[in-house]
């Protein structure tokens, strides 16, 4: 019988690669409760019929995606030192998960993690940028609206555009952007490659980090300090 | 073509193609070798896709196997779903592996599982879509090796033309003395591909259809089967190993769900029941068993390694394991705090099935329980040796509905032996006697499921000889089954199942197959050397994926029967005569060809066998193997200890055993 004050609520970081990133949502759940149930940590369970493993994620990442920064809160049945319970995770992770980070979430804190959730980083490597690529980002930042359309839906993409650079380094040539992805809000990275003149299925795009709302980004990074010291 | 290009053109399909997850690899516990480093390379294949090729325990231990071996390696590939294949055609990339990304035409030896004869078109597009010559005839000496293996090859005749060579039984053993032979074979670059096969034909169990020659009477009857090569043996006599390895416990884990999502562990192999209906139960023995121990502490392992929250004791009769109650609560006492769905499938109707699935369930949720009578009445009961009185089923339905279960799954046949439209009836009584004796436990939340398909007498099983239903026969039986269980409204159904309403209150729900279907396992089961080139005629006239209700071609299979001059009637109606010559008879599955007979000629009878644990009927199994029973002492088999005892009892006497 699962008894609330037994719960304990930590969150994670990890990153999304190799065939995991072909991985949808559900299978993504699946991944994570084999591993808990490799690592022996006791997750908890939702109450009701259909039960299934207490779990969530910041943001569904899309088919293809890779990422080094997703965020998922796991409910578990036991209170964990985070650096333990970062070490038995990690001891059995399948290929193309790893877990980066875990801390934990004090019982004060009610938000859910997809309503925290603010904005995310992504990156777009351009193996052979076009000639022109900075005229067109410029013209992409001279603009004032960019209006699409989504599932019979218009919207403003620029609004959801909270950055674009086009970076070029040791690294090669890279797209880096930011995205709000606000409820109801949400941007998505292909509708700027778009914009922009490049097909997306030439390219592969990463999520870098998932930014939380000012107040709890600012809280978690105090307690990951703490969970590193 | 090299795995870096191979995952470039992935990178470009995938994203377009349904469920990518499939055509990846890169799960927990697969197997990497470094392809350069080892010279023997095999790639084992399931014929249809990932979701239903994946759980293939078969396909599990044989990767498992090769992997251990230091200079083999072995890697999975799977039929890529419809939307793939084109995919795939038009980037112009053939099948490859899925560990390594390499083209498995590449590898030196491509095993294949053949279970069930609904994937044999689908063997075709997968040698199709690997660019690997369809014909045996036509493989040059660089081709890969096609070995076929599975239940399906005790018939291999129909995919005779297709494969090198066929496993006929167990493979733990023979694969690596087969992938040995393909080695000693490559080492020497001047032998042709026929020096292969002669060598493959002198392994125990292995049968190489090119090394043999089918004459056919003017009946069409394949009255004489003769060696090619003197060394070719006559009969093949099935591979068996004389003691069950350890199991495997390093499952792939899948990303994606598949059919079966949990770690599968054999408690013992064979059955001692001898259903006459039964392809399994014959082709299987003997009975060997796992010690309990050796279960739990595998299964153990499993789950720590994989995280799979089901896991799956499988057999061909649960209840018959010896030591099942002991292995029950082991289970329950040892994995109990992991909240695990474990399956106990095949269990025997009385009521102690109900206390072992109650204490192995423990406080988990309880959804169906299956009980599979498989006639209704006790007169086919006993014809199909299956007998358990109607009183039983019913006491046993009670007490499932007692201990918290609140749906029957129940199994029927229709289309045994000497049925009439009175014994398909009684199907729909006996489903609602144990529908009543729910709702006097339960009310109206007690549920029946009722699931009734059709008969389809295999090779090697007393029922061989027997004709199959036609389809006007099952539509008409399935018509009776609608209308009776179903009343006006859901007999509309014509699809496969339906929900209805007996007596006004609802609770039974029917599913059956569909008779087209039945007749492509019919005329495949039983066929002979000759349905080669109807199955090459169908392909090629576009049957694909005929295990799919969506994709299956009942008119061009019939096309293609046209066109070779063959019916298909020949070989799924027609009643055989014991003494006439069969498609398989070079096949020695170990069980007396004699003894089959006789146990047909009991069934007419109305005689009934009981378990042969309590008395050997002296099936063939014991005089055939009886070296490898006396290097296996003790109760590992079930058959009994050959000794004096047994001579005296004439078990070890009867025909003498092959060179």
């Amino acid at each position: 019988m699962s008894n609330a004050a037994l719960i304990f609520r930590y969150r994670a970081r990890f990153t999304k690669a190799g065939a995991l990133r072909y991985t949808g949502h559900l299978d993504l759940l699946r991944t994570f409760e084999r591993m808990l149930r490799r690592a022996r940590v006791p997750i908890a369970y939702t109450e009701g019929f259909n039960v299934r493993p207490r779990l969530q994620f910041a943001q569904a990442l899309p088919l293809g995606f890779t990422s080094s920064g997703e965020l998922v809160d796991l409910w578990i049945e036991r209170c964990e030192a985070p650096a333990a319970l970062l070490e038995r995770l990690r001891a059995s992770e399948p290929p193309g998960l790893s877990i980066l980070a875990v801390w934990p979430v004090a019982r004060v804190y009610k938000e859910s993690l997809p309503t925290l959730t603010r904005s995310a980083d992504y990156v777009v490597p351009l193996p052979s940028p076009p000639a022109d690529i900075i005229s067109r980002v410029a013209a992409l930042h001279a603009r004032e609206r960019i209006e699409r359309t989504r599932r019979d839906k218009g919207y403003d993409l620029k609004e959801l555009l909270e950055a674009l650079r086009l970076v070029a380094d040791d690294e090669g040539a890279r797209l880096e952007m930011r995205l709000a992805t606000r409820e109801a809000a949400t941007g998505r990275p292909e509708a700027v490659l778009d914009e922009l003149g490049l097909d997306p299925a030439d390219l592969r795009i990463h999520r870098a980090a998932l930014l939380l709302e000012g107040e709890a980004a600012a809280r978690e990074e105090a307690a990951g300090a703490r969970a590193r010291a | 073509m090299t795995p870096e290009v191979i995952s470039q053109k992935l990178d470009r399909i995938l994203p377009r193609v349904e469920k990518p997850g499939r055509y990846t690899g890169g799960e927990l516990n697969e197997v990497v070798k470094d392809w350069q480093q080892v010279p023997l390379r095999v790639a084992l294949g399931f014929p249809d896709i990932y979701d239903l090729g994946m759980p293939n325990l078969g396909l599990a231990i044989l990767y498992d196997i090769i992997n251990k071996q230091p200079d083999m390696l072995a890697e999975r590939v799977y039929l890529p779903w419809t939307d793939m294949q084109e995919a795939m055609r038009e980037a112009e990339l053939p099948l490859y592996s899925l560990e390594s990304k390499h083209l498995v035409r590449d590898f030196d030896v491509l095993g294949l599982s053949l279970p069930y004869e609904s994937v044999y078109s689908n063997t075709l597009s997968l040698l199709d879509l690997a660019g690997i010559p369809l014909l045996t005839a036509e493989r040059g000496r660089d081709e890969a090796v096609v070995i076929g293996g599975g239940h399906a090859t005790f018939n291999p005749e129909p995919m005779a033309d297709f494969f090198d060579a066929f496993v006929i039984g167990e493979g733990e053993e023979v694969i690596v003395e087969i992938t040995r032979a393909v080695a000693h074979w490559k080492a020497n670059p001047d032998a042709p591909r026929a020096q292969l096969h002669r060598a493959l034909s002198q392994i125990w169990g292995v049968y190489v259809p090119s090394l043999y020659e089918v004459r056919y009477d003017e009946r069409d009857l394949p009255a004489e089967v003769s060696a090619l090569a003197d060394e070719a043996p006559l009969p093949v006599q099935k591979r068996i190993v004389r003691k069950l390895p350890p199991p495997v416990t390093d499952f792939i884990v899948p990303y994606l769900g598949v059919v079966h999502n949990r770690a599968a562990i054999e408690i013992m192999r064979g059955c001692t029941r001898g259903c006459r209906f039964c392809h399994a139960g014959m082709i299987t023995r003997p009975v060997r068993e796992r010690t309990v121990d050796e279960i739990v502490d595998a299964l153990e392992v499993a789950l720590d390694k994989t995280g799979f929250d089901e896991a799956g004791l499988l057999s061909l009769s649960s209840s018959d394991y010896d030591e099942v109650l002991p292995l029950v609560k082991k289970v329950a006492e040892r994995f109990g705090e992991r909240r695990l769905n474990i399956s106990l499938p095949s269990l025997r109707i009385e009521s102690f099935s109900v206390d072992l699935m109650d204490a192995l369930m423990g406080n988990s949720r309880r959804s169906g329980f299956t009980l599979a009578p498989e006639a209704a009445s006790e007169r086919m009961r006993e014809i199909i040796n299956k007998p358990v009185s109607t009183e039983n089923v019913l006491t046993t339905a009670r007490e499932v509905f007692k201990r918290g279960w609140h749906t029957i799954k129940l199994y029927f046949m229709i289309g045994h032996p000497s049925e009439t439209l009175d014994d398909v009836l009684e199907i729909c009584n006996l489903a609602r006697a144990v529908l009543a004796e729910g709702r006097a436990v339960l009310g109206r939340r007690a549920k029946v499921h009722v699931g009734v398909s059709t008969f389809v007498p295999k090779p090697h099983t007393p029922f061989q000889w027997v004709p199959c239903d036609s389809i006007e026969q099952i539509r008409k039986k399935q018509q009776l089954l609608r209308d009776n269980l179903l009343g006006p409204r859901g007999a509309g159904k014509g699809k496969g199942k339906g929900k209805g309403k007996p007596g006004g209150g609802g609770g039974i729900k029917l599913n059956w197959n569909n008779p087209h279907e039945t007749m492509l396992e019919a005329w495949l089961t039983r066929g002979d050397r000759r349905l080669g080139k109807v199955i090459l005629e169908a392909w090629r006239r576009g049957v694909r994926f005929d295990a799919w209700h969506e994709h299956f071609r009942f008119d061009l299979w019939l096309e293609a029967f046209e066109a070779c001059g063959l019916d298909y009637t020949f070989y799924t109606h027609r009643e055989r005569d014991v003494d006439e010559p069969l498609p398989w008879d070079h096949i020695d599955c170990a069980v007396n060809k004699s003894f089959l007979a006789e146990d047909y000629r009991w069934s007419l009878e109305g005689r009934t066998r009981v378990d042969c644990r309590d008395k050997c009927f002296a099936c063939g199994i014991l005089p055939k193997f009886k070296e490898i029973r006396r290097q296996t002492p003790g109760d590992v088999w079930e058959c009994p200890e050959v000794g004096r005892a047994a001579v005296k009892a004439g078990l070890v006497d009867a025909p003498a055993p092959p060179a």
